[in-house]
């Protein structure tokens, strides 16, 4: 394949970075964060600061309509003061949809200095604090883009298959707020993004380029949160997963919690309500984060990492790559304690 | 069992034309005994015009062009619409690519199933 | 009896409209230099299959050109891109990549367009599937080896051509209208039905612009004679599935319902864009701040180019154009060079 998207090239600074998390992120994927963070500071010997007084972007309130957007900007602003009061330049953003409107926000300062202007009142009289725009601004997975090589360079396992020597076939799925709004903020674009697919051809996988991928995963924030409006959700993801289906996908990595969420957990609804599962051999095809691909790579214990909280189970993944696991520690807590099963997840439906 | 739990939601039907595998008999027959409707420009003449479409939600121009991507094939509803039209040959006096439309309405009449066992081709 | 014997012209182009320019300013007896890029004249016409509207073939036009180029004194520099004219008093100093190559009295700059970069559409992703090609790309195959449009031995199935590809697109920062790529996708789609009666063709247009003579007729002949179906919507996506045939998203607009479609091939109908070989004169801005094509001193009276005494433009590089266009535009602006030399 000719590849002409390599052209977007975007300037990711080498470190020092101010990190900010996503609500969303540490919720589903509770491990993702820690690991991305200790494979910066402890792998790659970059200073990565966290602030305990960061709070959420507000991002599920403003695209669900509740939290009004110069609230929004606010809030982001106190986000901009705090990297600015810790001496950091550089943001990395942990969630999509947060970078997508830290984006938004900068561009329309950028159009709207007065507007700029009038948050930074708002930000005075409400918390005295003062803000700089990042010198820098990231989301997580293109560090580890930047870093894709150096990571395969200390990497304990390969994304192939252990017994064939295959490489496996990786659907990468990026969130929307990623690049679609500014497709030169993101690697290669937005049409053929690059940030994913680099990651996996440096680790020694091999991307899946079906029909549907640029597809958007159907998460939609309101057409979500509404029990009812789920359907709308559901159709997306399932428009994905028919179109990645025939390629046989031996796993799915996206960049967005949201979407890393959504793919995951709606499998497994579609199995419940439709009986339709689209992996090989009938199985539900698992869903990483690009912190947990890194992770897998460079030798982390699949539980210690958090695969457990995913929807569909990992442990053939984990096999076929040749990652070894525990398979009684599965549901133990950090002391090796057996906390029981979940209940929803029935155990023959893989 | 798989394939039958309730959570309190419906997924929904697509709305895409699929291109790929629509049944286009109709449609070909069609543009075989009516050769200049393949001409239609969907300028909508027909339908402004069709006494029919003042009241009723008839409208010629939309119909003839669902045939024409083979939309709706499956429910055979073409005769039922057709009822309205009034075969009063208005739409084929003011349709600029001079497509013989009253003809291309009786033609769409006959060559449906549900209206042949009706009315008996002529 | 014109008589231009005292007037040496200079020509900077060999197709249609420099063709066309060069022979009627011979036919005045003016002194004619004829230069072109490339070794041999014709310009874009060498690639062509076939014109529109009567499917003439490129080839014959070309001998045309060829017989009465050779039948007249015109003194021909081929493979020599004259890239700037400085003016000196009442001469042009010609000069290639900063070398002067000759001199004259007045030069008609007919120096073309390109096509569009359909690169620039990533949606389309021209250069990343094999099966997506372009207006000038199937030309080429047409015109060479229409086989290759068949898939190891077996006639295409279905193929689809997109209308205003880097045309009337604000993203692609072209807003004008190429006017040609509509009648060359009718054109080019019954070129398809006629090798592949089978193949189901299916054109996405915006607006059907038909506007020469006999355009809307070919139109028409492609709709009812050739059946090839014209759905109004473009074209917002293309992909690859394993069998590497083209997935179409549109939105057919006349239902107001998303559609799609597989297609063997996808050809993607680019606009017109400035020549990247247009002439550099002194230091003026003589292009268009918004099209980037030449402009002329006034787009009724005159193609003198704008500002500049002496220097006339024929054909595309003043705007998408037709070759019966280019053509009586390099006639016209021999006309005007040489009234020009008369009166001053």
């Amino acid at each position: 394949m000719k590849k002409y998207w390599k052209d977007y090239q975007k300037d990711i600074a080498e470190d020092n970075y101010f990190y900010v998390r996503s609500c969303i992120r540490q919720n589903f994927f509770p491990g993702a964060e820690n690991l991305f963070i200790d494979i910066l500071r402890n792998k790659l010997g970059k200073v990565v600061f966290e602030d305990a007084d960061h709070t959420t972007c507000t991002g599920i309130g403003y695209h669900t309509d509740i939290v009004p957007l110069e609230t929004t900007m606010t809030v982001v602003a106190r986000q901009f003061a705090l990297m600015k009061e810790k001496g950091f330049k550089n943001l990395v953003v942990s969630c999509v949809t947060s970078f997508g409107l830290y984006s938004e926000i900068l561009d329309l300062w950028k159009h709207q200095p007065e507007l700029k202007k009038k948050i930074a009142g708002y930000l005075v009289e409400a918390t005295g604090r003062i803000f700089d725009e990042p010198g820098n601004m990231v989301h997580a997975s293109d560090i580890l883009y930047k870093y894709r090589h150096e990571i395969a360079a200390i990497a304990k396992h390969k994304l192939v298959d252990k017994e064939t020597g295959e490489p496996l076939k990786i659907v990468d799925h990026i969130g929307c707020h990623y690049a679609k709004t500014f497709p030169e903020r993101g690697v290669g674009g937005s049409e053929f993004p690059q940030v994913l697919t680099g990651l996996i051809n440096a680790w020694g996988g091999s991307t899946v380029d079906y029909p549907e991928r640029r597809h958007c995963c159907g998460f939609g924030f309101r057409n979500y949160l509404v029990q009812a409006n789920r359907g709308y959700s559901i159709s997306q993801s399932k428009i994905k997963l028919e179109s990645m289906q025939p390629y046989e996908p031996d796993l799915i990595v996206a960049n967005c919690p949201g979407c890393a969420m959504f793919l995951d957990r709606w499998q497994y609804t579609l199995e419940e309500t439709e009986g339709s599962v689209y992996g090989p051999n009938d199985r539900k095809i698992p869903v990483v984060t690009h912190e947990e691909l890194a992770g897998l790579v460079l030798g982390y214990d699949p539980w210690e990492i958090g695969l457990q909280t995913h929807q569909v189970p990992v442990e053939e993944m984990l096999d076929k790559i040749g990652i070894e696991y525990d398979p009684d520690l599965k549901y133990a807590d950090r002391q090796g304690n057996l906390i029981g099963n979940p209940e929803m997840i029935n155990q023959q439906v893989c | 069992m798989a394939g039958k739990k309730n959570f309190g939601f419906e997924r929904h039907a697509g709305r895409q034309i699929d291109l790929d595998h629509a049944d286009n008999s109709l449609a070909t027959e069609l543009a075989e005994v009516v050769s200049a409707w393949s001409a239609c420009i969907s300028c909508g003449s027909c339908a402004a015009t069709c006494p029919a479409g003042q009241n009723v939600g008839f409208n010629f121009r939309r119909l003839h062009y669902k045939i024409k991507l083979s939309l709706e094939v499956e429910t055979d509803n073409y005769p039922s619409l057709l009822t309205s039209c009034l075969l009063c040959g208005k739409c084929q006096l003011v349709c600029p690519r001079g497509i013989p439309t009253r003809y291309l309405s009786i033609q769409i009449m006959q060559k449906t199933k549900h209206y042949a066992e009706v009315i008996p081709p002529v | 009896m014109l008589d231009g014997r005292e007037y040496r012209i200079t020509v900077i182009g060999a197709g249609p409209a420099g063709a066309a320019a060069a022979i009627s300013a011979a036919a005045m007896s003016m002194e004619v230099d004829w230069y072109d890029k490339e070794n041999r004249p014709g310009g874009k016409l060498n690639d062509y299959h076939q014109l529109f509207p009567d499917r003439a073939t490129a080839d014959q036009i070309l001998a045309d050109f060829d017989g009465r180029t050779d039948a007249i004194e015109i003194k021909k520099h081929f493979g020599t891109a004259v890239n700037r004219i400085e003016t000196d008093n009442r001469q042009l100093i010609l000069l290639s990549d900063n070398k002067i190559v000759g001199s004259a009295d007045a030069v008609i700059v007919a120096t073309g367009f390109d096509f569009f970069d359909a690169r620039l559409k990533e949606e389309f992703g021209y250069g990343i599937y094999d099966h997506v090609i372009t207006s000038p790309d199937l030309e080429k195959i047409l015109k060479t080896n229409p086989e290759d449009l068949r898939k190891e031995g077996a006639d295409p199935v279905s193929i689809a051509f997109v209308h205003c590809v880097g045309s009337r697109d604000q993203q692609a920062g072209i807003n004008y209208c190429s006017r040609l790529c509509c009648i060359t996708g009718i054109r080019q789609a019954i070129g398809i039905k006629e090798l592949f009666p089978s193949c189901k063709v299916v054109n996405f247009y915006i607006d059907i612009r038909a506007f020469g003579s006999g355009y809307e007729e070919l139109y028409r002949e492609a709709q009812e004679k050739y059946k090839i179906q014209f759905i109004r919507g473009r074209v917002s996506e293309a992909s690859e599935n394993q069998q590497h045939r083209i997935l179409l998203k549109a939105e057919d607009t006349l239902m107001a319902r998303p559609l799609k479609l597989t297609v063997d091939w996808l050809v993607l109908l680019v606009g017109m864009v400035p020549s990247c070989t247009q002439v550099q004169i002194d230091n003026h801005q003589c292009t268009d701040q918004e099209t980037g094509f030449y402009q002329p001193v006034n787009v009724f009276t005159g193609s003198r180019i704008a500002g500049l005494p002496g220097i006339f433009m024929a054909g595309a590089c003043g705007g998408p154009m037709s070759i019966p266009e280019a053509i009586a535009s390099g006639r016209s602006a021999a006309m005007e060079a040489w009234q020009y030399l008369k009166d001053r």
